[in-house]
């Protein structure tokens, strides 16, 4: 092998080996700054412009070494480099070799050739291949293996991609993404209620049927969302966690009725439970003001004459979206069965649309004449009002109560007047109003002197006996209210009962001007009796349960119970509350997070059976123990609460021994 | 796993549904005493112009004032009855010149068909498939004081589909006979309410 042909072989391989040197050692420093570059982002929270640039600072890096080795490596594409690399190498050559391909001992290289011949230059190649290229190699496989071991989530999370999102903070990613929490709460589009946006929220309270989107920092992979439901045999429910938002994003449509919480886990990272309290839509109210009651009419001369006028109060906590009068008529032909000459006319007049409102009036004025009622006939009205509620099954919809409007037959002129009676608040209402009139023109007389004392003192003392009648008839009423006093007496009615005693009382001792406030006092708390008690709410009627095992005796006997053993305060659910209270009030102060949590779920389980008052309690004392303030008060309300209030026994207990 | 039953009681758009609220229990509590019928401790309430209502073999349905069906609820009545459904349709105006009695009737041809409710035998299954009640069903306290219509109705109705219920109709107003606390029961000399347990096993059974 000539000289030339050696060198030119030789400069191939080292170049070779050179160029991978070069090649590996990049490779190491681009995966080693990668996986730094991760390593960082993952740990300490950073501006999001120094975060993002990090990858391509490792890839900066990766190829700037493979630059620089290039150029340090640089003798290896040179053939006289080369050649005198190898006299380096073999220096038994004394310089022939380079000699021998210089051009201007061109003529001379024949001598040169058999020196040249006996040294071989793979050595030297190889030796240079282990002291470069197998370094490089190995830093190359140690870079990658350390980058490919870091978990692919974590890889992910620094794409190139990033430089191009404008400033936003980027979150840790192996820290907890759960915090900071940001949501939008949309309420449903009926309700026209603002959107809002949510901060860090502990409890959405909100309309049923809202859509609230939760989002976080960081990729959704890893992180849990259950909706569970304390206290109830409702399964938890497990939300699906999607890439969105600012990062990932959990979104729930409040549509149950019952009151439940988030629990958000990301790996061995928790937070603090989001309440859901969904906020139910209470169907619309209606009183239908005109007609005020049923009645019964006479046609003249076959007609009908006058006008019916209709007219109801319409409210709904939300909003009302139409309003109706519903009117049945019937011809009253009697008979059984399918006779045929009886019929019933459905119609609907005053229809009327609201748009939202919360309160509205329904008005609707038409001619008996129109309605072409006969004899016997019998009109059914009643106001139906709805609101825009599109999540219940039943409400969402009101009706006042029915009047019935009757039209007397002929022969019925002679026969008992079939009116029925109004109601008993009226009809004391109506006395008493006669009572009041008397009363002050009684007053008036006294007052100006134009009656003398003996007379004012008689007439006095039989309004007196007036007044003693009606608060009998007041007393009568409540009895009818309370069923015999199965009830509490309504506060109205006891008010106006004892006015009317303190009337009665003036009025025996001719004291007109003591009485007469009493009277007053009495009439408007009966009258606003009266118009209250027309209110007519449809809804779902109170399920009172049976005790099975009490009807099959099945159950525990519960009727031995001796005066040693402690009663059950309270039901059994309480007093399981009352055991999870208690152990997450001594949590208190070693696991301040964990009886936080245990807290909000005895909160929540109190929403959904309607402990108002524990739950608000509870309430308070968990945002006392967040803001770093005493929650104690908060605390003994709730356990006030949960163990009733203490009982005095007014009888002795019963005897315990055996039969 | 066989489910509680469940009493039902049908809520419609028009009328007064709620009329007859202490019922249920009522007759829950005497499954519960006379039968080994796994039963539900509640009852509940349960439109009938909804899905819901073909979740429930025995509705009970009741009302005094006039009843006009949605077109939905006249398509469920329909379907919940095909469907192997038992609805007991009981007047509580007792009282066949009444309101109720004459657009229930109307309501039930306009749905079934003007001949399809006739009236049952003394001796059909339902007045012996649990307690005896060899002169048909038995009379309410409405009947015999002579309230309503001042009659003692001697049958009941029913529309039959495949031979059997699927609704029962009576004038005899149940639902006042019934509407009272189950603990009453325990001053009576005899249950009233022994009757609606027939309805039901017939419901639960045949």
């Amino acid at each position: 092998m000539k000289a030339v042909e050696r060198v030119s072989q030789t400069k191939r391989s080292l170049s070779m080996v050179m160029g991978s040197a070069a090649v590996f050692w990049g490779g190491a420093i681009l995966f080693g700054a990668l996986a730094l570059a991760v390593l960082i982002r993952a740990y300490i929270p950073l501006p999001a412009m120094v975060g993002a640039a990090l990858p391509v600072i490792a890839i900066l890096s990766g190829v700037g070494t493979i630059a620089y080795l290039l150029w340090k490596y640089r003798f290896a594409w040179k053939f006289d480099s080369v050649a005198l690399w190898i006299e380096e190498k073999a220096p038994q050559l004394r310089y022939a070799l380079v000699t021998a391909i210089d051009p201007r001992f061109k003529e001379s290289s024949s001598i040169f050739d058999p020196i040249v011949a006996k040294v071989d230059t793979a050595p030297f190649v190889k030796e240079a291949a282990k002291k470069s290229t197998l370094p490089a190699l190995g830093a190359l496989i140690a870079a990658a293996a350390i980058f490919f071991f870091i978990p692919k989530d974590l890889r992910q999370a620094i794409g190139i991609g990033d430089l191009f999102k404008p400033g936003e903070e980027t979150a840790a990613v192996m820290g907890n993404r759960l915090v900071p929490l940001y949501g939008t709460l949309t309420p449903p589009a009926y309700s026209k209620l603002p959107v809002q946006q949510l901060e860090e929220p502990t409890t959405v309270s909100s309309l049923q049927g809202s859509n609230l989107v939760l989002t976080g920092k960081g990729n959704p992979d890893g992180i849990t969302v259950t909706q569970e439901y304390p206290g109830l045999s409702v399964e938890p429910k497990n939300l699906e966690v999607v890439a969105g938002g600012q990062g990932w994003m959990v979104s729930l449509a409040m549509t149950d009725s019952i009151p439940s919480y988030l629990r958000f886990r990301d790996r061995q990272y928790t937070r603090p439970l989001v309440i859901i309290d969904p906020v139910l839509d209470q169907p619309p109210v209606v009183k239908l003001l005109l007609p005020m009651r049923d009645t019964t009419l006479r046609m003249k001369d076959g007609k009908l004459p006058g006008r019916l006028e209709l007219s109801a109060d319409l409210r709904d906590d939300i909003g009302i979206s139409r309003a109706v009068f519903e009117m049945s008529i019937a011809s009253g032909g009697g008979g059984g069965g399918v006779d045929a000459n009886y019929e019933i006319r459905d119609t609907v007049v005053g229809s009327r649309v609201f748009n939202g409102e919360k309160t509205g009036r329904l008005e609707h004025s038409l001619t008996w004449a129109s309605l072409k009622l006969d004899e016997g006939h019998q009109v059914f009205v009643r106001a139906v009002v709805y609101d825009n509620n599109g999540y219940a099954r039943v409400v969402g919809k009101g009706y006042s109560e029915t009047r019935t409007i009757r039209v007397a037959t002929s022969a019925e002129y002679d026969t008992l007047n079939v009116n029925p009676a109004p109601p008993s608040a009226d009809t004391a209402l109506v006395t008493l109003r006669m009572l009041i009139i008397a009363t002050e023109k009684l007053d008036t007389l006294w007052q100006k002197k134009q009656i003398e004392k003996k007379p004012f003192q008689d007439s006095s003392q039989k309004l007196g006996g007036v007044s003693e009648k009606v608060r009998a008839t007041i007393n009568r009423i409540i009895d009818e209210q309370t069923g015999g006093g199965e009830i509490d007496a309504d506060p109205r009615l006891v008010l106006a009962r004892d006015s009317m005693w303190s009337a009665s009382r003036s009025l025996f001792i001719a004291e007109t001007w003591v009485a007469l406030p009493a009277l007053y006092a009495a009439y408007k708390a009966i009258q606003d009796y009266s118009n209250t008690a027309r209110y007519y709410i449809r809804g779902i009627l109170r399920v009172e349960p049976v005790n099975i095992d009490r009807v099959r005796l099945t159950g525990k006997d519960s009727a031995n119970v001796t005066d040693r053993t402690a009663r059950a305060m309270t039901g059994v659910d309480r007093v399981q509350m009352q055991r999870r209270y208690g152990e997450a009030v001594r949590m208190l102060k070693t696991d301040t997070a964990g009886a936080v949590e245990r807290l909000t779920m005895l909160q929540v389980e109190s929403m959904g059976k309607r402990y108002n008052d524990l739950a608000r309690s509870l309430g308070d004392a968990i945002g006392a123990v967040n803001d770093k303030k005493d929650p104690s008060q908060h605390l003994l309300r709730a356990r006030q609460f949960l163990e009733g209030n203490a009982g005095v026994l007014t009888t002795l207990p019963s005897w315990s021994g055996s039969w | 796993m066989v489910d509680d039953f469940v009493f039902a009681t049908a809520i419609y758009d028009s009328g007064d549904w709620e009329s007859a609220p202490l019922l249920p229990q009522n007759l829950i509590d005497s499954i519960a005493q006379y039968t080994a019928l796994p039963v539900a401790p509640s009852g509940i309430y349960v439109a009938l112009g909804t899905e819901e209502i073909f979740n429930y073999p025995f509705v009970w349905f009741t009302g005094h004032l006039p009843v006009r069906f949605t077109d939905q609820e006249r398509t469920n009545l329909k379907k919940f009855v095909e469907r192997g459904g038992f609805m007991v349709i009981d007047d509580h105006n007792h009282d066949i010149d009444g309101h109720f009695h004459k657009t229930v009737l109307e309501e039930i041809s306009r749905t079934f068909g003007a001949d399809a409710l006739q009236p049952i035998p003394k001796d059909h299954e339902i007045y012996h498939c649990f307690f005896k009640f060899k002169d048909g069903p038995p009379a309410t306290q409405h009947e015999l004081n002579g309230w309503g219509d001042q009659l003692i109705h001697k049958e009941l109705f029913a529309v039959t589909i495949n031979g059997r219920i699927g609704i029962l109709y009576s004038n005899k107003d149940y639902s006042s006979e019934w509407n009272f606390g189950p603990k009453t029961k325990e001053f009576m000399q005899v249950d009233p309410t022994k009757f609606g347990i027939n309805m039901i096993v017939y419901a639960l059974t045949r």
